[in-house]
């Protein structure tokens, strides 16, 4: 059978019985009278919640419950008058279950955070075993109302054994809110930890009339202080119990309501503000984690992390208050875990995508440096140098004699004519003069330049002009466009550049299809923008969109 | 002839002075870069001012902005713009900002002596000037169902010297035609583009550059 099936249905036994008892109990406790089928009941269910809470689970906290709950149990049981053979099943139990805790007690001794759990069980052990002792069941078997009379303890000291009684009885019910505290604040199962309430505050209850009832016939006013008080607790833990259980239907069910949600819409802040309302936490803040060992701001000095984790990875961090650790680990629904997973994934793709978009930019960028510092270089250097050359040939040729005056002029031309040629050179790779006059300027001025007829269209100027970069990407689309082999036999080109929130361009080279224009892909890509061709009957269109930032 | 030369490269500047000097043309200051041009201005009264486009400090458009700023304050001084670059938009930039006697000439022409001095007398004259190739290429721009196509043959030389900033006169001597000849002529092309002729010589060559630059 499902673990989780067995765990269910046995919790839920736990408390109708645990309720059940509460019931019973208190009234038989209220009315005075008889306690021999309660003590049966306590010691079936107990053993049967023991047994089942231990195989329903793999850690050792069924075992150290358990034996809290014979711990109680056990003397209760064997001082309330109930058969021989009864009182020594008890006792096996005990001795088994005590030893469990023991050990449990010492290994978790061990760990600083747990000390204080490990006390508790020793101080209620203590307490039981004294309490056995001075009851001496096996002394008479049937020892019938007023079992310690036959002990030799009690002989002698009767009225200072009853107040020793009494005493213990109202530290095991100390020692039960005790146990009832930190079984809401450990417990890890919102189901175990209210079977653990129940059990303990009726074990407690059990031990208590235990401890009064041999020497109260009737119960006097102290005893029912003391019982009236254990019923008080026991409802108060019946309700401390049952809020985080109807908590707990309440976020599956706003979890339910997320993932129909989810299926839709893809929010991060939505999954936020469930977990915010299911957990009452208003500061509770979420992050999706694109890579490892990525940290978020904690918002409050008081505020603890809950990693989200699916496989190795971590896919989120939840922050929130201390408190509410076990609400947010309880939101936290596979259907939960998968939406924030979906988020961090999104997230990984977005930041590596940014990388690549970065990459490729900063390539592009030191493309256009280079080439901005080689047209630099050719104005400051070659044809500053042929232009003092070409002055002194022209200065020599004033004054030199007649015949070598054509010599001479004809240097010159060539002068002038390597001087043409390295200033195209120069301006087609520099956009040094684009930055200066701007996108429309140069576009037209391109126009000049090229065979193939061109047709500008400038739409919507709008009154914010895109950047450098985007105008650099625009000019060099039309220019890679115009130089592209195949233009050279269009019709004509028509370029339409439309501003706005991203500049659109659209090119139609009408008469001729285009080759391949990888570059100018990557450098549109590398703003963010797309680039689409279309081939037809009539020529290439080309589409380009590029966000101005 | 009195001129001033404004050039970063100092061996340029001095190869133009030296050139200027043989040719006749009295150079009466030189100097790196526009910063101090207002003194020199005042102190030698030049009828021509030469400027690089591209100078100190930031090497972009100092000479463009000299020139205007020496043409409103000094409107009998001429400035003539030499630059790397045949970009027709730095021309029509120059005509816009600078009123009249303005000339824009790609660097290149400084080994043609003949073209430097032509263009610095037609300054001293009041005429305005443009560097042919800039004409050439703003005009040879292949253009299909523009008024352009409609031109005759001599109506485009006409226009062709005209953007290059020549008066009618000296149209018509290039021509070796009359006055009256060139005057119908480019009263002609006026008419064809739409576009109204101004007496001005300086908004003639403005509006008609103007026009072939943004007609597609």
């Amino acid at each position: 059978m499902p673990r989780g099936v067995v765990s269910l249905s046995v919790s839920v036994g736990a408390i109708a019985l645990g309720v059940g008892l509460a019931l019973g109990g208190s009234a038989g406790v209220l009315a005075g009278t008889g306690w021999e089928w309660t003590s049966w009941l306590l010691i079936a269910t107990a053993a049967v919640f023991v047994a089942v809470l231990r195989y329903s689970s793999d850690e050792l906290a069924p075992i150290a419950l358990g034996a809290t709950v014979f711990t109680f149990l056990a003397p209760g049981v064997m001082g309330a008058g109930v058969p021989g053979f009864v009182a020594v099943l008890g006792w096996a139990l005990y001795a088994l279950f005590a030893a469990a805790a023991v050990s449990l007690a010492v290994q978790l001794s061990g760990r600083r955070a747990d000390w204080s759990l490990a006390v508790l069980w020793l101080v209620s052990i203590a307490a039981a075993t004294a309490r056995v002792i001075w009851r001496d069941p096996f002394r008479e078997r049937r020892c019938r109302p007023y079992c310690g009379q036959n002990s030799l303890v009690v002989a002698r000291h009767g009225q200072w054994v009853h107040d020793v009684d009494v005493a213990l009885a109202y530290a095991a019910v100390l020692v039960t809110v005790m146990a009832i505290r930190r079984a809401v604040a450990t417990s890890d199962s919102l189901w175990r930890r209210t079977g653990a309430i129940l059990v303990l505050a009726a074990v407690a209850l059990v031990s208590i009339r235990g401890a009064v009832e041999p020497r109260a016939q009737p119960i006097d006013g102290a005893d029912r202080i003391v019982q009236t008080a254990t019923v008080v607790l026991l409802t108060v833990a019946l309700v401390c119990a049952a809020i985080p259980q109807l908590m707990a239907v309440v976020v599956k069910w706003r979890v339910r309501r997320l993932a129909q949600d989810l299926a839709r819409v893809h929010d991060l802040d939505a999954i936020r503000e469930v977990l915010r309302t299911s957990t009452g936490d208003g500061t509770l803040q979420i992050e999706t984690v694109a890579h490892d060992g990525e940290f978020m701001q904690r918002p409050l000095s008081d505020a603890c992390l809950t990693e989200v984790r699916r496989g190795p990875r971590t896919i989120a961090l939840i922050s929130h208050r201390a408190d509410r650790r076990e609400l947010v680990r309880a939101t936290l629904t596979p259907t939960l875990v998968l939406a924030l997973e979906n988020e961090h994934l999104l997230k990984r793709a977005q930041a590596q995508l940014n990388e690549l978009r970065e990459a490729r930019r900063r390539i592009v960028d030191r493309g256009d440096a280079e080439r901005h510092r080689l047209e630099r270089d050719l104005h400051d250097g070659a044809q500053q140098h042929l232009l003092v050359l070409g002055i002194g040939l022209a200065s020599a040729a004033t004054s030199a004699p007649t015949q070598d005056q054509e010599v001479l002029k004809v240097l010159g031309i060539h002068a002038a004519k390597a001087l043409s040629e390295l200033r195209s050179v120069g301006h087609s790779a520099a956009l040094s003069v684009l930055d200066d006059v701007g996108l429309a300027e140069s576009l037209r001025s391109l126009a000049e330049e090229t065979v193939t007829p061109l047709v500008l269209r400038f739409h919507a100027m709008d009154r914010r002009m895109p950047g450098q970069s985007v105008n650099r990407v625009v000019y060099s689309t039309v220019r890679s466009v115009l130089e592209n082999p195949a233009t050279s036999s269009a019709v004509r080109v028509v370029v339409d550049v439309k501003f706005g929130d991203a500049v659109n361009l659209t090119i139609s080279v009408e008469g001729a299809t285009l080759a391949s224009l990888a570059d100018v892909e990557d450098r549109i890509g590398a703003l963010g923008g797309s680039w689409m061709t279309c081939d037809s009957v009539d020529g290439t269109t080309c589409e380009a969109r590029i966000p101005c930032e | 002839m009195r001129v001033i030369v404004v050039d970063d490269m100092l061996l340029v500047r001095e190869g133009l002075v030296r050139l200027l000097l043989e040719r006749g043309i009295e150079v009466v200051a030189s100097a790196g870069d526009a910063s101090n041009i207002e003194p020199l201005i005042a102190q030698h009264s030049p009828d021509v001012v030469i400027l690089d486009i591209r100078m100190p400090p930031t090497f972009t458009d100092e000479g463009l902005v000299a020139a205007s700023e020496i043409r409103r304050q000094h409107p009998g001084v001429a400035t003539l713009v030499l630059s790397q670059y045949l970009e027709s938009s730095y021309a029509i930039r120059l005509l816009r900002e600078a009123p009249d006697r303005v000339g824009y000439l790609l660097k290149d022409r400084v080994m043609d002596i003949a073209t430097l001095s032509d263009a610095l007398r037609r300054l001293t004259e009041g005429e305005t000037v443009i560097d042919p190739t800039i004409v050439t290429r703003v005009l040879g721009r292949r253009r299909e169902g523009t008024e352009l196509e409609n031109l005759t043959a001599r109506e485009r030389q006409v226009l062709e010297l005209l953007a290059e900033g020549l008066s009618n006169q000296a149209i018509a001597r290039r021509l070796s035609v009359n006055d009256r000849t060139v005057e119908a002529h480019t009263t002609q092309i006026f008419q064809k583009f739409g576009l109204e002729q101004s007496r001005d010589l300086h908004r003639r060559v403005l509006a008609v550059l103007t026009y072939l630059r943004s007609v597609a």
